[in-house]
């Protein structure tokens, strides 16, 4: 069985990441939870998640805040931000600043398994491909010393048979 | 310059001096007036009713410095109404201090009045053809000339005392002297300079300005021997400056049952005598016409004493001075200076000023709303006697259209109409915004726990769906029941916060302890406070009066004001309650935390609806909003002072219900 995905929940409510913790943890997922942005910010720093959840609103550092500290140092953990109030303004900020999706409370949970599902799957196949390429260079290393070192001993016969 | 001037922005627009120029000489610009030279008779009235002091004479005192030092003869010659200005001075008095100030002879003008009367005297009885308009005051002279053409021919073709006194100067008497009339009489400025005339006087003061250059001399003719006058001495002539005077001094026989002599004075009669002669409705061989009553009475007398005692002024010192006058010496002067010219001719000085058509005319009071007869109210307020009057000043660009005030009020009126209007749009306006940021705010302390809910229930739809009734966790599906509840009842207590701010509905009000209220809301909310290491300190004054308020909403406003100080005192602290009254007048409360306090930036927006630090989750902000609208419905005030990390106190005050409102 493949790993569980980790998903950090930053949300400063605590119904929010009460209720996200239990329906991802039913959906599969390996959630793990922060109050505010500090707290995100010492989480990170010890495991990495796959994917963040992230609320706009929250007092102390907001959302869009830690979305550029997010960026700035884990460029490629795609961010999905949260708002219990949506304004244009916020959403274009938080496109632009690069989260991969914007999406508004109240949602059906539904919602989020599927936009984390996609991502995840993506990654995935993100990641599949680079290993794939990987390998292959790998295979192409050994295929060319296979030949050098026949080479090289077809050259040693040679002079010995000489 | 003109004669009189008017001292810009002292002007008060009250348009008395317009109500009181007849000559119609006033123009208002800018809702300054203006006196127009050319049209001003200096009668003075401007200057004497105009209670801001806002109108200027022309001042003589320069020039006659500059004669006195010029090295030249400069002769005084004083106006017959003198010891009326002078009173306090003995006459003889006057004539040392006006050589002090450098005259080489003062002479008396009444002299000259003495000459004329001779002139009146002779054509009265000459003329039986017409009648004959007496020809001494200038203001008089100058009206006829400029409004009353007409009557140019009636006007008796003889100087005035003035200048029969200065012909007989400079005639006869000194013609290598300097001229300087000391008088109660502004139309005298303009005399002097009448191109019939000129040459003649050579300067014209007033009583207050030789009093002004007796000041900067520091000369106080009190402290002065008397000094004779010079040049003839006059005899009845000093009688002159009274009303009637010319005719006593001419010995015009007035006869109260022939009505062929008629002597008046004052604006409005005057007005009403020389209108009705040019219509040929007066009937009369002599008028006798003066615009102020008598010089006595002059616009630049200075004092206050009535008409009647400046009259016995006038009178003891005629009746005084005939006592001592050298009959024979009279009657040689007389004689002597009979040779010399007092006749004087008239000219029509047109300065009439454009007059509108009656289209012209209705389309001016168009502007002024009056669209009917009835709108003319005629009330003079803008200084004219008609509303057509005004209209056809305001054609001749001589008023200004927005002098009606029965207009002006109507403008007001509507400008208040529209002010009214637009504060009211204004104040709707704050109330959409803030609805506006009720909702937002709304939504956002909402869908928080409405996300929840809704993600507990389709987790549980969920396992429902998928799991066995057998292997189902119960406990925890109950976990997520009691927390969907208690997230339920916050939507329902926002919800109903927002309700209670929303609803601008009068309360339900009867006579309440408000110490009751206090107690039973404590009540609600004391366990959960203590549980908190909060202590509670409750002092109420005896024997406090009811007020009449809605007390279910006072409990709100209570229970909102202990749980914000709950709220700030996360550590514990002290709760004090202290209810009080000032007077009898108000109920006072204090409720003081010793929790966070507020910051200074945050103090003015603790009662904007949904505002909130947030520090705790929660706040919806409404609370303390609701409170303030809860007290302002009841008369009362919210104040509120804190110090960070001290402590905060609310000082509510409710009138205390009067008994009117029984």
């Amino acid at each position: 069985m493949p790993e569980k995905p980790k998903i950090l929940i930053v949300d400063d409510e605590l119904i929010m990441r009460d209720s996200l913790t239990a329906w991802l943890e039913e959906d599969n997922f390996e959630p793990i939870t922060a109050e505010s942005g500090m707290q995100a910010v010492e989480l990170l720093e010890k495991s990495k998640p796959d994917v963040i959840l992230l609320d706009i609103k929250m007092p102390g550092m907001d959302g869009i805040t830690l979305l550029k500290k997010i960026k700035e140092k884990y460029e490629d953990i795609p961010v999905i931000m949260i708002t219990a109030y949506a304004t244009v303004d916020s959403a274009v900020e938080s496109m632009k600043q690069g989260a991969y999706d914007y999406i508004m409370k109240p949602f059906p949970p539904e919602k989020i398994s599927y936009l984390l599902r996609r991502i995840v799957d993506h990654q995935r196949l993100i990641k599949e491909n680079i290993r794939f390429k990987k390998e292959r260079k790998t295979f192409l290393h050994i295929a060319i010393g296979v030949v050098v070192n026949i080479i090289i001993l077809l050259v040693i016969f040679y002079f010995i048979l000489k | 310059m003109g004669v009189v001037e008017t001292i810009k922005d002292k002007c008060k627009r009250c348009y008395s001096c317009v109500r009181n120029c007849p000559a119609k000489a006033i123009k208002i610009r800018e809702g300054q007036a203006y006196v127009i030279d050319e049209r001003c008779i200096g009668c003075g009235n401007c200057v004497k009713i105009c209670s801001q002091n806002a109108k200027k004479i022309e001042s003589g005192i320069e020039n006659t410095y500059k004669l006195l030092n010029s090295g030249q003869k400069v002769f005084a010659v004083l106006a017959p109404s003198f010891p009326a200005s002078f009173n306090e001075f003995k006459p003889r008095q006057i004539v040392t201090a006006l050589k002090k100030l450098g005259f080489e002879q003062v002479i008396e003008v009444a002299f000259g009045a003495d000459m004329i009367s001779k002139e009146y005297s002779k054509l009265f009885k000459q003329n039986n053809m017409w009648v004959i308009i007496s020809s001494p005051c200038p203001a008089i002279v100058n009206f006829i000339e400029k409004y009353h053409p007409s009557l140019i021919p009636f006007l008796a073709p003889i100087v005035s005392p003035m200048m029969a006194i200065g012909r007989i100067i400079k005639y006869k008497y000194a013609p290598d002297a300097n001229v300087v009339f000391i008088g109660p009489c502004i139309a005298k400025k303009k005399e002097k300079v009448d191109p019939k005339l000129q040459g003649i006087i050579d300067e014209v003061l007033t009583f207050q300005e030789i009093k002004e250059m007796f000041k900067e001399q520091n000369i106080n003719p009190l402290e002065l021997d008397e000094t004779d006058f010079d040049g003839p001495h006059p005899n009845i002539g000093r009688i002159f400056p009274v009303s009637g005077g010319l005719l006593k001094t001419a010995a015009i026989e007035s006869d109260i049952l022939e009505n062929d002599i008629i002597v008046t004075e004052g604006k409005d009669r005057t007005l009403e005598i020389i209108n009705g002669t040019e219509e040929g409705k007066v009937e009369a061989k002599f008028l006798d016409i003066l615009f102020c009553e008598g010089c006595i009475n002059g616009p630049v007398m200075d004092n206050d004493l009535s008409v009647f005692i400046r009259k016995d002024i006038i009178s003891n010192y005629v009746r005084s001075e005939s006592e001592i006058l050298d009959k024979d010496k009279y009657i040689a002067d007389i004689e002597e200076y009979s040779s010399v010219d007092l006749r004087r001719a008239f000219t029509i000085e047109n300065i009439e000023l454009p007059k509108p058509t009656k289209e012209e005319i209705e389309e001016i009071l168009k502007k002024v709303n009056k669209l009917k007869k009835e709108d003319e109210l005629n009330c003079g307020s803008c200084g004219y006697n008609t509303c057509r009057e005004k209209a056809v000043a305001v054609y001749q660009g001589l008023a200004e259209i927005e002098m009606c005030l029965p207009y002006l009020i109507d403008q007001l009126q509507k400008m208040n109409r529209e002010l009214i209007q637009a504060q009211q749009r204004i104040v709707m306006a704050a109330r959409l915004s803030s609805m506006g940021e009720i909702a937002a705010g709304v939504a956002h302390e909402i869908n928080n726990p409405l996300s929840g809910v809704l993600t507990y229930l389709k987790l549980m739809e969920k396992k429902f769906s998928e799991t066995s009734i057998e292997s189902l966790n119960i406990p925890n599906l109950l976990k997520y029941v009691k927390t969907m509840e208690s997230e339920t009842a916050r939507c329902s207590e926002i919800v109903k916060n927002l309700l209670e701010f929303a609803r601008p509905t009068e309360a339900e009000r009867e006579l309440t302890s408000l110490e009751d209220i206090i107690r039973k809301t404590l009540l609600l909310v004391k366990h959960q406070i203590q549980l908190q290491g909060i202590e509670i300190i409750e002092e109420y004054q005896p024997y406090l009066p009811k007020i009449t308020a809605d007390a279910k909403q006072i409990q709100q406003v209570f229970l909102n004001l202990f749980i914000n100080s709950a709220q700030a005192m996360s550590n514990g602290g002290k709760l004090f309650i202290k209810v009080k009254t000032d007077n009898n007048k108000h109920i006072i409360t204090e409720v003081t935390d010793t929790g966070c306090g507020i910051p200074k930036e945050n103090i003015n927006k603790v009662f904007d609806p949904f505002f909130t630090t947030k520090l705790d989750k929660k706040g919806t902000g409404l609370g303390l909003s609701v409170v303030y609208s809860i007290i302002q419905r009841h008369n009362g005030n919210i104040e509120v002072t804190s110090k960070v990390g001290e402590g905060t106190t609310f000082t509510i005050k409710f009138p205390i219900n009067d008994t009117k409102e029984n």
